[in-house]
């Protein structure tokens, strides 16, 4: 997308380059230069900083945001903001001539009618959350930290979950809610990686990182834990209903077709699911984790 | 016998790009970072690396690293890097050790060509009864202590996935001379071996006779044209390999009689050394003690024999100096094994 921005964004593009050359034009007809001794250089910092920066924030939401309608209300709302400080910094350059010095006083106007606007981008906004928190649900808890972010699978990782399994450890030793947590590995990803290579194995990592999303419930979180592996923490969950959902999970993988070039492979997977003990910390849980996939993996 | 003396140092561009900093860049890439970013400090840009030729320095490997981890300092890239190693490099080396009749050849394959295979870590072996073993450390120059487990990291995921794929029935063991890491989730995805932390020293350990073992799906013609390509590429090894190799030969080494070795005047020697992070006595003490405290470790040699090995004929002085390196004597070290 970052390479089209342009591309994407262009009738925006289009409009705020109009209403800048309009802008400035308007200006200059309608008022003549100060004399250079008479400019407030203390001024200009000051509020050509001002639209300077309105400016960048009109430049990133473009850059970050896709085409849609908070969108444009977000750019209308920042553009027309921008464009009030540009008025006011042009004050500083130009003084309106006799007939027409009711400008300087419209010039903070565009700005209240961004902030409206701006005013109700935010409740749109709010509402665009509420719907990406509601797809994120199964792969982010109550924490958002990008830097844990796996851009592989589009999962966290296992930093990430390592804070989770602390917070569930707190409900456990204080509510004695239960948890389980589950470990994932794809059967002879190796010998994957090695036939069709590293882009293959990542869209293999993706898709089964996906398939884990959609069949686990809303209450659970899945990370990559590391390599080709995957680990899904199951609050308040019993450890029948774990391995329960461990199984639809291996069912469901089973199931799911790649499609490369010239043929189609289905994948499987070792599973294995361990349940909070007391006295468990987060390095012991874990280590236990491994050690049970371990014998699971000897075993099958 | 004579040795050759070539060496290179931390800041030659001797190392090929594709081992480590390729893989690193287009990891980092992937992950959204700038090139630009990641080649920071580096003298290199983007369209060099295009080059499949390019040659680049350690110093310009570390800072790379160094970057990469400033930016993004939750990743697996070193395992990763390790392990695609023999999936997505087509170069003579991999070709040479994929064909390698026996483990014993790939480990000379990897020796001779430490530069094409693994520059950044050397290797003493060691056989003990019906084990043996290999002790590492860093090979190139003294760098942080995160870029030196980066590069271990690296050098275990190559060889576990090497040794999983060629030779899957070799067992082999590793000890670590750092603490168990917070992402050691990583060493259990990616380590099919057993995993040590807090050891003395970096030791890899097998059995004598799987280093015999053929490798059945071998194909002679292939090694050796790769051999043949391979003869092309730098032998050298670095200065920091040359000067432990000697110094472990000739345990009454100075600092004078190495530079001699080196052809270099004792100030230009020591500015090397510097260099590279290190100097002199501390290059000799390190080769010692890894020596030492391997037969410590690993064998039933007394405290003379020891000693004898490092030319100390005063056993007091031979525990004043191990005394040193390690904090421990040697008895609280046997007691502690």
């Amino acid at each position: 997308m970052k390479s089209n921005i342009i591309k994407l964004h262009r009738t925006l593009f289009a409009l705020f380059i109009t209403s800048f050359t309009v802008i400035i034009l308007t200006v200059a007809l309608l008022s003549n230069l100060k004399p250079f001794d008479d400019i407030k250089w203390l001024d200009v910092i000051g509020e050509g900083g001002i639209a300077l920066i309105t400016l960048c924030w009109l430049l990133v939401t473009l850059h970050t945001r896709p085409k849609g309608k908070l969108t444009l209300l977000l750019f209308i709302g920042i553009m027309m903001v921008h464009f009030s400080m540009l008025l006011d910094v042009l004050d500083e350059f130009y003084r309106y001539k006799s007939d027409f010095q009711w400008m300087s006083r419209i010039e903070a106007i565009p700005a209240v009618l961004g902030l409206i606007i701006m005013s109700f981008a935010l409740v749109y906004w709010h509402r665009e959350q509420h719907i990406i928190n509601n797809r994120l649900i199964k792969s982010e808890r109550f924490y958002r930290e990008h830097s844990f972010y796996d851009f592989v699978t589009g999962l966290y990782s296992a930093s990430y979950m390592k804070k989770q399994i602390q917070s569930e450890l707190y409900h456990f030793n204080n509510d004695n809610t239960p948890f389980c947590l589950s470990l994932i590995d794809i059967k002879a990803f190796d010998v994957y990686l090695r036939e069709h290579g590293v882009e293959a194995a990542n869209s293999l990592l993706s898709d089964i990182g996906s398939l884990i999303q959609v069949n686990i419930r809303k209450s659970d979180l899945v990370c990559r834990y590391a390599g080709d592996l995957f680990i899904v923490l199951m609050p308040n969950t019993q450890l029948c209903q774990s391995h329960l959902i461990n199984q639809h999970i291996a069912n469901m993988i089973r199931q799911h077709v790649l499609y490369l070039n010239s043929s189609s492979t289905y994948s499987d997977i070792n599973h294995t699911t361990i349940q909070v003990e007391q006295g468990d910390n987060v390095d012991n849980l874990l280590q236990r984790l491994n050690r049970c996939l371990e014998v699971q993996k000897k075993a099958a | 016998m004579e040795r050759n003396k070539a060496f290179f140092e931390c800041n030659n561009a001797v190392i090929p790009c594709t081992g480590v900093l390729l893989p690193l860049v287009s990891m980092a890439q992937l992950q959204g970072v700038l090139p630009s970013k990641i080649l920071k400090g580096t003298g290199l840009s983007y369209e060099d690396l295009l080059n499949n030729h390019l040659t680049v320095s350690f110093d310009q490997i570390d800072t790379t690293v160094e970057n990469v981890f400033s930016l993004l300092p939750y990743n697996e890239f070193s395992f990763q890097i390790g392990k695609n190693f023999f999936y997505q490099n087509h170069t003579p080396i991999k070709t040479a050790l994929i064909n390698a009749s026996s483990l014993n050849q790939a480990i000379r394959i990897i020796s001779l060509y430490a530069v094409s295979f693994f520059p950044y870590c050397k290797f003493d072996k060691f056989v003990v009864g019906d084990k043996t073993h290999f002790v590492i450390s860093h090979g190139v120059k003294h760098s942080s202590e995160f870029s030196e487990r980066f590069f271990i990291e690296i050098l275990i995921s190559k060889l576990s996935s090497y040794l999983n794929w060629r030779f899957p029935d070799c067992e082999i063991t590793i000890e670590l001379p750092f603490t168990k890491p917070a992402h050691y989730e990583q060493y259990f995805a990616y380590i099919k071996c057993p995993v040590a932390f807090s050891k003395p020293l970096f030791l890899i350990t097998l059995k004598s006779d799987s280093l015999n073992a053929n490798q059945q799906s071998s194909c002679k013609l292939m090694r050796q044209q790769a051999l043949q390509n391979l003869k092309k590429t730098c032998k050298a090894q670095s200065l920091l390999s040359q000067l432990a190799k000697l110094i472990t030969e000739q345990p009454t080494t100075t600092l004078e009689s190495a530079s001699d070795y080196f052809s270099l005047s004792t100030a230009t020697f020591k500015r090397k050394l510097k260099q590279h992070n290190t100097n002199f006595k501390y290059e000799k003490d390190l080769a010692q003690k890894h020596a030492t405290l391997f037969h410590l470790m690993h064998t039933s040699a007394s405290n003379q024999t020891l000693s004898d090995k490092l030319a100390i004929s005063d056993l007091t002085n031979f525990r004043r100096m191990f005394k040193r390196w390690t904090g421990k004597t040697p008895n609280e070290l046997r007691l502690a094994k």
